[in-house]
């Protein structure tokens, strides 16, 4: 039986994980360049050792709209295609190996505004986890 | 072999392909025209060898049997050292576009594709026969050759394994076992037995590996940025000398791995021998290629970028610039047109310079065709200078030519030229002479990877602006002027130097909800240039200028249509780079400036504002109010020592530049009383003009500033000595205007023109000058003699007057050389080329007044070359060809 393993973090107190390949790294927050006019998911640009990654609030990019002040501290930067992503994250959780019998096509009653950028789901013993797809990110941003 | 290494190899073999073509083209063009020495003859004879070695061992017969046939035909030259002749040449480069056409698409060679395989039996035998004919005694290898050309693929095949055979005795003891066993070290060995041994310390290095090197450079600079920042608030002296010495090394490498990325522009340049041989060829003209400046070194990248722009301008220079034979005889020009190519290096950028000796642009018929193409309206025509008018071959959609030839003129011509050399951070001029020819400049940044820029501020955020697109600073203080910021429907406008320059708010536009609220009194202004038009851009402040590493965004921020990329600043934040041109459209600018063509109620015609406005120099006396000097008539502006004063008789003089300056006190000169703080103050300030090749100095009590207007002068109601009349500045400020040079003239007691001021009556003169200052001067010189004067602002405006009149109308034509609109050396071509006119005498006024100036003036048709402000020897010249005595 084949297996996977996610990097899991936490938005408005739902875990979430990416796979693990595509992810680069986890920071701390860091000093944001603001992107005026872009969209309010864009948080700004950040410098990653001379790279320069794009901030994407995962709060505002799911369209919750209850904003914490406290959260938003962690990004967890992606890499896919050319595209560096920093996905702006609430809390950062385990790397968790999850078995392919534990996986489930996204319900359909996931809000849409959430379920664009899924994949599917793992049934965890106590929770439920969302994958999130950062190619389906990156697709709605270029559009 | 893994699939990588043979992939390598494969790839090897195709790049030095190329290498080979291009020296074996440069060397055979160079034969055609030069004595022919043995060591080229040989290097090209085994560059041709080498191409068929290694194609053989890579499984490329045809271009094997191909290199084959010009390495036999090129025999004979090598043994007999006879000259190459042109026919014999052109079957070579056709042989050898037939195997670059193959190494372009491998395929071709591999699926026997019978077009090819057509040509290929097309060319062999002429090629075989040309060396023939040319040097029959002598043929050995192609003689065995020859009868194998039976027009049959079979006999092709034959060939091949001919040519194979071949192989095993040119290359010097290496069988065929070996061929087919080892490739790779057989490839070395040829290559190593051809190469020259100086050659040997090169190595071949992916450029995606100079890429990535290059990148980590940048950000290895950023790094140490950021370290020097911290060391500077730092008091650990170690700690200081280690970054000091970190920041020399990294300098160091920053350059040299810069210089990894550079290459001699000569690898672009000579193909063009290449391009003109042929062109020349079959255009029937004789076109000779001068290259200069070849070893000129430019970032790979960039010489890629420039490659289909250079290529493009040189074969326009062959088509439209270069004359046919006949034309340029008729001409009485040399026989052989000339094009040169010249690069060099000055700043950070790399000139390249395309000239030609040709027939140049011609302003009418460009204006001609850009209005049938409807590229500007009839009205926008008019205010046109020349050099506005030949830009135009830079907008979209213009060309020529009547004809579409296979050479040029399909119309996506120039313009995309200027935008290719724009895409790279470059900038294209362009200078032309009817009937001498034309010059086009390309200015290129030496790198694409950093890039000179702006820094600027926006609220709390920085912003990079390149270099290029910057055209000047501007700072506006409101409180100095209130009208200085006008709105014109809702957007802002500001006079720069009386052009409307619309102007954007860059944090308006980024903040579009937030309104502004801060009101500002001083206002800096950044003047920008787009493709198309010139806006300025309201920032909060202006840091600093910056090389800056550019990083490319994503294409979702891209999208946003007002950053083109970004880049990390010194203290390790992002900065985004600002896009010009999105910005212009953004905000409207881009609007205001269209409407300029059709909208001239509220935007006075340029023509108004170039002709009215004057530059004075702002003075004081020892009498209240200000006084002024044209700043036209002014040299210098100097300060003396009182000590210095020396004088003789009654005269006060200072030594100057080696001789005397006689100084004119204009408070003793006007009659004003003399401020007893000139006397003790121990510098004098002095404004030198020069007149009758002499200078002289007025001493004045202030030198204040210098300030436009577009003002006339308006005469006072009393004449009064040295005194020209008064100008209106800033709508309430009254300013004296002095004459200063009739005060010289009064003061060293010139007998103004008393012996020879003969009055003429019935005279007329037509009289071209675009300054309203010197045409004012030249306009009361000549009414006091009694001349009636007709004035026109620029040399269009004069021919068209005369056109509407009588040949015996005007006596005398005066004319200004630079003008807009037509210049002056055109306006006395197309008098003197018409019948009518011609006979009129014609009198240059200029301050262009150099020999080949001069030169070019009386070529024009010019009868007299003057400076101007010289009224008697204009009067000498008047009473000359007037035949007054």
């Amino acid at each position: 039986m084949s297996s996977n393993q996610f990097s899991t973090f936490w938005v408005d107190e739902r875990l979430y994980g990416v796979n693990i390949k595509m992810v680069q790294e986890i920071t701390k927050s860091m000093t944001l360049t603001e992107v005026p006019l872009a969209p309010n998911y864009i948080k700004g640009l950040i410098n990653l050792r001379g790279q320069i990654a794009t901030a994407v609030g995962l709060r505002e990019l799911f369209e919750i709209n209850r904003s914490d002040a406290e959260n938003g501290k962690i990004n967890v930067v992606c890499k896919c295609e050319s595209y560096l992503l920093a996905l702006v994250v609430d809390e950062v959780g385990d790397v968790l190996e999850l078995e392919d019998n534990q996986y489930e096509y996204t319900p359909e009653t996931v809000s849409p505004q959430v379920s664009r950028f899924m994949t599917g789901v793992y049934k965890l013993p106590n929770n439920i986890l969302s994958v999130i797809d950062i190619q389906k990110i990156i697709d709605f941003l270029n559009v | 072999m893994t699939k990588f290494d043979a992939e390598g190899a494969m790839g090897e073999f195709f790049a030095e392909c190329e290498e080979i073509l291009q020296r074996v083209t440069s060397v055979l063009t160079k034969l055609e025209s030069q004595k022919i020495s043995s060591d080229v003859i040989d290097s090209l004879y085994r560059d041709v060898h080498t191409l068929k070695g290694s194609s053989q061992l890579f499984g490329f017969h045809r271009i094997g049997i191909i290199s084959h046939a010009i390495e036999a035909s090129l025999e004979p030259v090598r043994r007999k050292k006879v000259q190459l002749d042109r026919n014999f040449v052109d079957q070579v480069f056709k042989s050898l576009d037939l195997i670059s056409r193959i190494l372009k698409n491998p395929k071709l060679d591999l699926e026997n594709d019978p077009l090819l395989h057509e040509e290929l039996l097309l060319i062999l035998p002429k090629l075989i026969e040309t060396s023939n004919k040319r040097f029959s005694a002598e043929f050995e290898l192609g003689h065995s050759l020859v009868p194998s050309f039976d027009l049959n693929k079979g006999q092709i095949e034959s060939l091949a394994t001919l040519v194979k055979k071949e192989i095993q005795i040119t290359s010097s003891g290496v069988s065929s076992h070996e061929t087919l066993e080892a490739p790779d070290l057989l490839h070395k060995r040829v290559a190593s037995i051809d190469e020259p041994s100086v050659e040997s310390s090169t190595i071949r290095v992916h450029v995606g590996l100079l890429d990535k090197l290059m990148n980590l450079v940048g950000e290895m600079v950023l790094a140490r940025n950021q370290v020097l920042q911290y060391a500077r608030s730092s008091d650990n002296n170690e700690f200081l000398s280690l970054t000091q010495r970190l920041d020399l090394v990294t300098s160091e490498l920053q350059d040299n791995v810069m210089r990894t990325r550079m290459q001699p522009v000569g690898a672009v340049f000579g193909k063009f021998n290449r391009v003109v041989r042929d062109l020349s060829r079959e255009l029937g003209k004789n076109i000779e290629l001068i290259v200069e400046g070849a070893e000129t070194e430019l970032d790979k990248s960039l010489i890629e970028a420039i490659k289909d722009p250079l290529t493009h301008i040189v074969r326009n220079s062959c088509d439209h610039g270069i004359e046919p034979l006949d034309e340029r005889i008729k001409k009485g020009k040399t026989a052989t047109g000339v094009i040169t190519l010249k690069a060099f290096q000055e700043g950070g950028h790399v000139i390249i310079e395309i000239r030609d000796n040709g027939r140049g642009l011609d302003p009418k018929r460009i204006l001609t065709k850009a209005l049938e193409k409807r590229i500007i309206s009839s009205e926008k025509a008019e205010s046109l200078s020349v050099l506005e008018i030949q830009q135009l071959i830079f907008a979209p959609g213009f060309s020529t030519v009547d004809h579409v030839s296979s050479v040029s003129g399909r119309g996506v011509g120039m313009d995309v030229v200027r935008t290719n050399i724009e895409k790279v951070g470059g900038l294209i001029d362009l200078s032309s002479q009817v009937g001498e020819g034309t010059k086009i400049k390309l200015l290129i940044p030496l790198t694409l990877a950093i890039v000179p820029a702006m820094i600027i501020r926006s609220k709390k955020d920085y912003f990079a602006i390149p270099q290029v697109k910057l055209q000047e600073l501007l700072r506006v203080d409101m409180e100095e002027n209130k009208k200085a910021i006008e709105k014109l429907q809702g957007q802002f406008v500001y006079r720069l130097r009386g052009e409307l320059l619309p102007l954007v708010d860059l944090s308006g536009i980024l903040n579009p909800i937030i309104k502004n609220q801060e009101i500002k009194t001083i206002f800096n202004i950044v003047v920008l240039k787009t493709d198309d038009h010139i806006y300025g851009l309201i920032v909060d402040e202006i840091i600093d200028t910056a090389d800056i590493v550019v990083k490319p965004l994503p294409q979702f921020l891209k999208k946003i249509n007002s950053f083109s990329g970004a880049t990390i600043m010194g203290d390790g934040n992002v900065a985004l780079i600002l896009d010009t041109q999105g910005l212009a459209e953004l905000s409207g600018a881009h609007r205001l400036n269209q409407s300029k063509e059709g909208d001239s109620k509220i935007l006075t015609s340029p023509k108004f504002q170039v002709d009215n406005r004057s530059e004075y120099l702002f003075l004081k006396l020892s009498t209240a109010g200000y006084f002024a000097l044209p700043l036209i008539l002014v040299h210098r502006l100097e300060e003396f020592d009182q000590k210095e004063v020396e004088i003789s008789g009654i005269e006060k003089m200072v030594k100057y530049r080696g001789s005397l300056l006689p100084l004119i006190y204009l408070n003793q000169y006007l009659g004003h009383k003399e401020n007893s703080t000139q006397e003790t103050e121990s510098k004098i300030s002095v404004v030198v003009v020069s007149k009758h090749n002499r200078y002289f100095g007025l001493v004045v009590n202030e030198i204040v500033d210098i300030l436009t207007s577009d003002r006339e002068v308006t005469q006072n109601l009393r004449e009064v000595k040295g005194i020209m009349g008064t100008v209106i500045f800033n709508d309430k400020q009254v300013v004296t205007i002095l004459d200063a040079l009739s005060i010289v003239d009064d003061v060293i007691g010139i007998p103004v023109s008393s012996r020879k001021k003969k009055k003429l009556s019935n005279t007329r003169v037509l009289f071209a000058e675009d300054t309203v200052f010197f045409a004012r001067q030249v306009i009361k010189l000549l009414e006091s003699i009694g001349v009636e004067v007709d004035h026109a602002e620029n040399g269009l405006l004069a021919w068209e007057k005369l056109k509407k009149v009588d040949s015996s109308h005007y006596g005398l034509i005066l004319s200004d050389i630079e003008m807009p609109a037509m210049n002056g050396y055109d306006f006395a071509k197309s008098v003197k080329t018409d019948p009518k006119f011609k006979s009129i005498p014609m009198i240059a006024l200029t301050t262009r007044f150099n020999e080949m100036d001069q030169k070019r003036g009386i070529d024009s048709g010019f009868n007299k070359y003057l400076e101007k402000l010289k009224s008697d020897e204009l009067l000498d010249a008047l009473y000359d060809l007037l035949g007054v005595h």
